[in-house]
């Protein structure tokens, strides 16, 4: 019973970092990209202006 | 840059393919004769040791690239892999504690392998606190590569830890000059998770290397408009 605790905190903790590390990649690589492009839409529609 | 896109998703597939059926096998191994159940944080603890190891030597040769070589990726692909690589070592650290308080009565002891991998960690935030620090990316692009390269002393101390000094840690059970001694029922699933910690690092790495160009990107363009709008009011100042 008490190794089931120690099994599960291991797979919790993992999965929490894994978690965390994933989400930070993936939430500042869709930020940056959608800014991107921002600002070349932006630029394209000034040039067509 | 292309590569990069086109490759994402299906290493990103791939890892979690190879994390699912490396989690099942490591559910169904059967219990230890010594450890029991417990064994089973092993499927996780020493897969995220080697990584913690792979993702240094990685980085210390993109930095060697960077600073040596002066290639443009060098620092971005150091840069990218380090957060990771701090995050697998914490992940060795949690689980290690977690292993070691059922089977050696203690959740932390100075030993020779505890300590170095202690001091990897310490190394990676000191890596990243480089890149927080220092605004300008070149210098602190060099900056950290010195600290890279200087660390990676560690490394070797890391690994041989346990043959050079009397550890309570075990010796090496799988990366051994002659056969694993690990029964294959154990070896299996844990070289699957090894590889699906693998490929999600490169999934991870392929990502924010794409991050750190977009916002290299964006850096240029600004200072490039900055500059601009400058001229055209000191033109405009004359």
């Amino acid at each position: 019973m008490a190794h089931n605790f120690y099994i599960g905190f291991s797979y919790g903790v993992t999965g929490v970092i894994l978690c965390l590390m994933i989400a930070r990649t993936l939430g500042a690589y869709f930020s940056f990209r959608k800014q991107i492009e921002d600002e070349f839409k932006s630029e394209d529609a000034s040039k067509n202006s | 840059m292309q590569l990069a896109q086109r490759l994402t998703l299906p290493v990103w597939g791939l890892s979690i393919a190879c994390l699912c059926v490396g989690l099942y096998m490591a559910f169904s191994a059967p219990a230890d004769y010594q450890q029991g159940m417990t064994v089973r944080i092993m499927f996780i603890h020493v897969p995220a040791a080697w990584m913690s190891l792979f993702v240094y030597t990685f980085l210390t040769i993109s930095s060697i690239f960077g600073l040596v070589f002066r290639h443009p990726l060098g620092h971005v692909a150091a840069k990218s892999a380090a957060l990771i690589g701090a995050g697998f070592t914490l992940i060795t650290l949690i689980t290690g504690a977690f292993w070691g308080k059922p089977m050696w009565g203690t959740w932390w002891v100075w030993d020779a392998r505890l300590t170095s991998v202690l001091v990897l960690f310490f190394i990676y935030l000191g890596y990243l606190a480089i890149w927080t620090a220092i605004e300008d990316p070149l210098q602190a692009g060099r900056v950290s590569s010195v600290l890279a390269i200087v660390g990676f002393v560690n490394v070797p101390i890391v690994k041989f830890s346990v043959d050079w000094w009397n550890t309570l840690h075990q010796p090496a059970s799988v990366s051994r000059f002659d056969a694993p001694a690990l029964h294959s029922d154990y070896l299996w699933p844990l070289l699957v998770m090894a590889l699906g910690f693998q490929l999600l690092f490169f999934a991870l790495w392929l990502l924010r290397m794409q991050t750190e160009i977009f916002k290299q990107k964006l850096r240029v363009r600004r200072l490039g408009l900055v500059e601009t709008t400058n001229r055209i009011a000191g033109g405009n100042g004359t």
